[in-house]
């Protein structure tokens, strides 16, 4: 998170406060050009805050954000495309109207306005639909209506609050290809998510917030690598359970990672920072014969679940709140 | 005005004008206008006629007098011949005559409450008289006809304006009641089309591309531009209307009167427009809406209410003040102008007054609205509002 990285969008120490509530406590965030980001962290952390700051739809009370090195003005933001965590349309207008009004607000004419719904409209499936009111739609096609609306000026830049969200499983496929096809034509992506699988296969950096802050960002791969707690997989033959570690220092089971291939045998070993995985394997082998023995990388679900779990993440999501109760 | 809100302007145009609502609610204001129109021609009986029926031979002199009686009587007066009094009588009762003269001796009526034809008839009948008392004395023809005819006195009117008094307060009644019924309508627009946004939560998408101020001056433009067409389509109608129908006894529903209101509308459209912005803006869910704008709604009909009581004295204290005070200024002053002679001054001090409140309450509707906008919820007090909310106008 160096002032000096290739970021394009850059939120410096932003501070928000709803009366006593502290939303924001210096919050910086970065977004490279053509690069995936997650932005994930419990409820109330302060993920939509910090999205709604960098659209300009809120105010903080302190701190910057900069587009290419200049603060975010009304111009940088018309370029930028938004999907909220509140989805919303104008529900009795028809959906080429609404995305070629909602294009033009965002400073494209008339005819670019309707070239590029069109166009949209064809990518997502629903050009047959063109013509009927919002609120006629299943409430997957309104989800696609409301991506086209974040993408139909052609933004820069795409912040996208829980797009993922009451999506079907095809739905995440479209939505996932529409976004690494954002990726490739060089347009950052920021979006916040808590299904932490989707984040790390589809992310190439994620910024862990907790309590307004980011407590953790970088590359998914390097996150993973730099984590201070170790996991091993221990695969005893013939004994299942977890009895075997009793009484050993320093070394938890962890819950099985369901979906995970072939590596979903043996028992999950999160071990301390002075515990000793050598220890591990000799326990093990009093208990069995040792079929499998690894040190694995976490996954951003267990990286997420230490980094927020810390300290006082209960108490703190009790505290803070998303300002739009 | 920038692009984006002339882009918001016309939406909520466009919009409105698809609705079957606003169509049908045109369609309903100008059929009411009509209705109106034809009601007050089949009363008032634009041709005012009335018809005599002359029973028996000596009732036959009654004819040429009575016909000549009709100006007087603000009527064409017409005499038809019944052959007995039975025959008069029948006529009368259906209605086919207003009144009969059997044999010269007896004047037969259904139903005369203001006696005005019974006493043309009279006063026919001591004309008659006199005529044969002075043929009997032998008075020269053209004497005789100078004396039963002569020249009329000229009429010096003083105070010219109280003759069509009546029409013009009918008028300025009506101009009241329609200047109430758009701001109350249109400002009501106002107030539902930005709970409809928060409530449909698009406004985080709208104000992720434009400021607050320029989607609530867009909205507030889009639909006064609506309103005011609509408006004066139904004051044109009615304008053109009463005066093709003759309903309303005066030909000056002028083409400045007409602009006069039209003026007011905007006046007090943009003036009641702002307050209900702010009632709009502080909740988000159109079942609050009737809590939030249930003050203000006392407002426009207390308004409305005293300025029609109080055009009944249209130079008393009430009205004059009423003309001044921007609340009920828009529908007030228009109606004064209409039946009294207001200085010139006085209009333009109440048009700068109002203008002036405008430009305050401008302000204060952008700053309600930039900062509860995004605010979802229950309703939120203006007082916290103004205190200290958030957002960027």
């Amino acid at each position: 998170m160096s002032v000096g990285s290739a970021a394009v969008l850059q939120c410096r120490d932003l501070h928000l406060r709803y009366g006593r509530t502290v939303a924001l406590d210096g919050l910086s965030l970065d977004v490279e050009p053509g690069v995936m980001t997650g932005f994930v962290g419990p409820n109330g952390a302060g993920k939509t805050s910090t999205m709604r700051i960098v659209l300009g739809v809120l105010g903080p009370d302190s701190g910057t954000v900069t587009w290419n090195g200049a603060p975010v003005d009304a111009a940088a933001r018309r370029r930028f495309g938004y999907m909220p965590e509140e989805r919303g349309l104008y529900p009795k207008m028809r959906v080429a109207d609404q995305l070629v009004h909602l294009a033009r607000l965002h400073g494209l004419d008339g005819t670019e306005a309707q070239r590029a719904t069109d166009d949209l409209l064809d990518r997502l499936g629903i050009a047959d639909r063109a013509r009927d009111a919002v609120e006629s739609l299943s409430l997957g096609n309104q989800q696609r209506v409301q991506l086209a609306a974040a993408l139909v000026h052609r933004p820069e830049l795409l912040v996208l609050d829980e797009p993922f969200s009451g999506l079907d499983p095809i739905g995440v496929d479209v939505l996932a290809g529409v976004l690494r096809d954002e990726v490739e034509r060089g347009v950052p992506v920021l979006f916040s998510s808590h299904q932490l699988e989707l984040v790390e296969r589809l992310c190439d950096r994620v910024s862990i917030v907790k309590a307004g802050r980011v407590v953790a960002a970088g590359g998914v791969d390097e996150l993973r690598e730099r984590d201070r707690q170790r996991i091993v997989r221990v695969e005893i033959d013939g004994v299942g359970g977890t009895a075997w570690l009793d009484g050993l220092p320093g070394a938890e089971p962890l819950p099985d990672r369901a979906g995970d291939g072939e590596r979903s045998r043996g028992l999950l070993v999160a071990l301390a920072d002075d515990a000793d995985p050598q220890q591990v394997l000799d326990r093990a082998r009093a208990a069995g014969p040792v079929t499998h023995f690894s040190v694995v990388l976490p996954t951003l679900a267990e990286l997420f679940r230490e980094v927020v779990a810390d300290d006082d993440a209960a108490a703190a999501s009790d505290r803070e709140r998303e300002p739009i109760a | 005005m920038s692009g984006a809100r002339w882009i918001v302007a016309r939406r909520e145009i466009v919009e409105r004008l698809r609705s079957r609502a606003f169509l049908v609610g045109t369609a309903l204001q100008l059929a009411a206008v009509i209705v109106v129109l034809v009601i007050g021609a089949v009363t008032s009986g634009g041709d005012d006629t009335k018809t005599v029926a002359l029973a028996g031979a000596s009732s036959q002199q009654y004819a040429q007098p009575l016909r000549a009686a009709g100006p007087a009587l603000d009527a064409t007066v017409e005499t038809t011949v019944a052959p007995d009094r039975a025959a008069a009588v029948r006529l009368v009762r259906d209605g086919d005559a207003d009144a009969a003269v059997v044999d010269g001796r007896e004047v037969v009526v259904d139903d005369d409450p203001d006696d005005t034809l019974a006493a043309a008839i009279q006063s026919v009948r001591r004309e008659l008289a006199l005529r044969d008392a002075l043929d009997r004395a032998g008075v020269p023809p053209a004497e005789l006809r100078a004396a039963l005819a002569p020249a009329p006195l000229t009429v010096a009117v003083l105070d010219p304006g109280d003759e069509d008094l009546g029409a013009r307060q009918g008028i300025a009644f009506i101009a009241i009641l329609l200047l109430y019924i758009a701001i109350f309508t249109y400002g009501m627009w106002v107030a539902t089309g930005i709970v409809e946004e928060k409530s449909s939560r698009v406004i985080e998408v709208v104000l992720s591309a434009i400021r607050p101020r320029e989607l609530l001056a867009g909205k507030v433009v889009g639909l006064g531009l609506l309103g005011l067409g609509q408006f004066a389509l139904v004051v044109a109608v009615g304008a053109i209307g009463a005066n093709l129908l003759d309903t309303v006894d005066i030909p000056s529903i002028t083409a400045g009167w007409a602009a006069l209101i039209v003026l007011w509308f905007l006046l007090g459209y943009a003036l009641y427009a702002c307050l209900y912005a702010v009632a709009g803006a502080i909740v988000s869910r159109q079942e609050d809406l009737q809590s939030s704008t249930g003050g203000l709604n006392m407002v426009v009909i207390g308004a409305y209410i005293l300025s029609f009581a109080a055009l009944q004295s249209p130079d008393g204290t009430l009205m004059t003040a009423l003309s001044f005070l921007p609340p009920s200024a828009p529908m007030a002053m228009p109606a004064r102008w209409l039946v009294s002679d207001v200085p010139a001054w006085e209009l333009i001090a109440s048009i700068a007054l109002t203008v002036a409140s405008i430009a305050a309450l401008l302000r204060l509707a952008t700053v309600v609205y930039s900062r509860a906008a995004l605010r979802m919820g229950p309703k939120v007090s203006l007082r916290s509002v103004l205190a200290g909310g958030r957002g960027d106008a």
